[in-house]
């Protein structure tokens, strides 16, 4: 059974008495275990899709299914795991009480193991800071905090929304190697969505590459290259030519919108 | 953690906080005493060195004028919170009371207290349980805002997250929504305190046995202009001190970084 498999989602918004479609009948499949990248532009309803799959958005047709559960159910049963753009910490509580929050809310404090949050701390390379509070934190470590919270509650699905947006680059490839190294040892599956080529090409085992106008998946990319990844294959003719592929399917859809203006 | 302060540097900047604000008071005050001396002020306005020497020679009576007052004003406040925090949560977990909620208060508010005054000591007669009536009245709109501002605060993307935990409405305002409108409460809370003694001020001067107001009421009416300003000195130093009180409690109940616009 796929750990998660989207057919035939199609949304419409509508916007001043006109119906617009942001996402037109767009299906994909992830196996368990997987690492699955969504990345096209600006407006092509990745983000929307996310927030389908997490059951915040609802689709307007077509059927969702997060290891056999509808989202909805999927989501009250906590095997939903969801990292934002930003971090989105509450910043009255501190680092450890941040990442409890998803157990507090499932089973009450009486439900919280210490000895498992300081696990999880320790995993995204936090120790020490557990009882700092995030405006004492700098962004990468606010993001690794929020990483951790949205792995504590052992989620099935991981859905990451441009987690490493804000961050420059340099940090943004510590952490896209520091989530493969947390995404390894918790064997979830994983769909991220990005607007970074290298970022997609770095992590997935798949890049679904999506276009505007209406949102829709134009390409499917297997990066079949070895893990764990490293920074040094970048470089390497492997990775060049999937960044070049990856390219070219995004850029088809730019020319067609220049064409268009 | 990140408040580490050189211990000299806080003393320095406390000092350029505190010292112009006192040197314009203290020039104030020798000018004002210079000007009676001279004569040059009317003689309904006190000298500050007479109304010092006589809060030295009554404080005990004053403060003991006080107690009442300060009773009257601490237990209207406490009231008017407790009203503002049970209405404020009740119209957030219920959205269709909100609108309800809000629009009593205003118009609740938009009485004058003055008016209000003599309906409630019909109610109540006049007793303590009036002039706790009254400031409760004068504090409970401002508290019922700044709490009710502080629960809605648009938090876009920790409510999806709420929803992401699947986290009950309870939960929601549990863990996000009141701690969130802490800073807000405490604003208002600030705003308020000095309200809860203007409350209590004028619930004396509808009638009173004893209190600070009543001390006013009588001073003004015999032209005991030393005693009058001693009142009005007293009234402002407690007002103050509750605006500061409450700032400390804030500061013990919230780190910096959480506080809305520190001004003291």
């Amino acid at each position: 059974m796929a750990a998660l498999a989207i057919d035939n989602i199609s949304k419409t918004f509508d916007i001043d008495g006109r119906s617009v479609t942001a996402l037109d009948s767009v299906s994909l499949d992830l196996a368990p275990g997987e690492f699955g990248a969504l990345i096209g532009p600006s407006g092509c309803g990745k983000s929307t899709l996310l927030r389908m799959v997490a059951d915040i958005v609802s689709p307007t047709s077509g059927h969702i299914s997060v290891a056999g559960e509808a989202p909805r159910k999927a989501r009250l049963a906590h095997h939903i795991g969801f990292v934002f753009q930003d971090a989105t910490l509450l910043p009255w509580r501190t680092v450890s009480e941040n990442i409890r929050l998803p157990l507090e809310v499932v089973g009450g404090r009486r439900a919280v193991d210490p000895a498992a949050i300081q696990a999880l701390v320790e995993l995204v390379g936090l120790a020490g800071f557990e009882h700092a509070r995030p405006s004492q934190l700098s962004g990468g470590m606010q993001q690794r905090c929020a990483i951790a919270r949205a792995l504590v509650t052992s989620p099935q699905m991981l859905l990451l929304d441009e987690p490493f947006g804000a961050l420059d680059e340099i940090m943004r490839f510590r952490m896209n190697l520091e989530l493969l190294r947390i995404w390894a040892e918790s064997r979830t599956t994983a769909l991220m969505v990005t607007h970074s080529i290298e970022e997609a090409v770095l992590m997935a085992d798949r890049i679904f590459v999506m276009a505007a106008r209406p949102g829709r998946i134009v390409d499917e990319i297997k990066v079949d290259l070895p893990r764990p990844r490293r920074l040094s294959q970048i470089g390497e003719p492997d990775f060049v030519a999937l960044v070049e592929r990856a390219r070219k399917s995004l850029f088809g859809d730019m020319v067609e919108m220049l064409q268009d203006a | 953690m990140l408040e580490m302060r050189r211990p000299g540097r806080g003393a320095g900047r406390a000092l350029i906080r505190w010292l112009p604000p006192a040197l314009v008071l203290l020039a104030a005050l020798a000018g004002w005493e210079a000007a009676a001396r001279l004569g040059w002020l009317p003689l309904t306005v006190a000298r500050p060195s007479a109304v010092l020497r006589l809060l030295a020679a009554e404080y005990a009576g004053l403060l003991a004028e006080l107690a009442p007052t300060l009773f009257a004003a601490a237990w209207g406040y406490l009231l008017a919170l407790a009203v503002a925090l049970a209405l404020g949560s009740l119209a957030y977990l219920y959205k269709s009371l909100e609108g309800t909620v809000l629009t009593v208060g205003a118009v609740f508010n938009s009485i004058p207290i003055i008016a209000i005054a003599p309906v409630l000591i019909i109610w109540l007669g006049l007793s303590l349980s009036t002039r706790v009536a009254i400031t409760a009245v004068v504090c409970f709109f401002p508290l019922l805002i700044a709490f009710v501002q502080g629960l809605n605060t648009r938090r876009a993307t920790a409510a999806e997250l709420f929803t992401v935990l699947a986290a009950t409405p309870l939960q929601r305002f549990r863990l996000l929504a009141l701690p969130g409108a802490l800073p807000y409460l405490f604003m208002g809370m600030k705003i308020t305190a000095p309200f809860a003694l203007l409350g209590a001020l004028v619930g004396e001067w509808t009638g009173a046995e004893s209190g600070l107001g009543v001390v006013m009421l009588n001073a003004m009416f015999g032209l005991q202009v030393d005693r009058l300003w001693a009142t009005v000195l007293l009234a402002c130093v407690v007002s103050t001190a509750a605006y500061a009180y409450v700032c400390l409690l804030e500061r013990l109940a919230l780190p910096a970084d959480l506080r809305e616009g520190e001004a003291v």
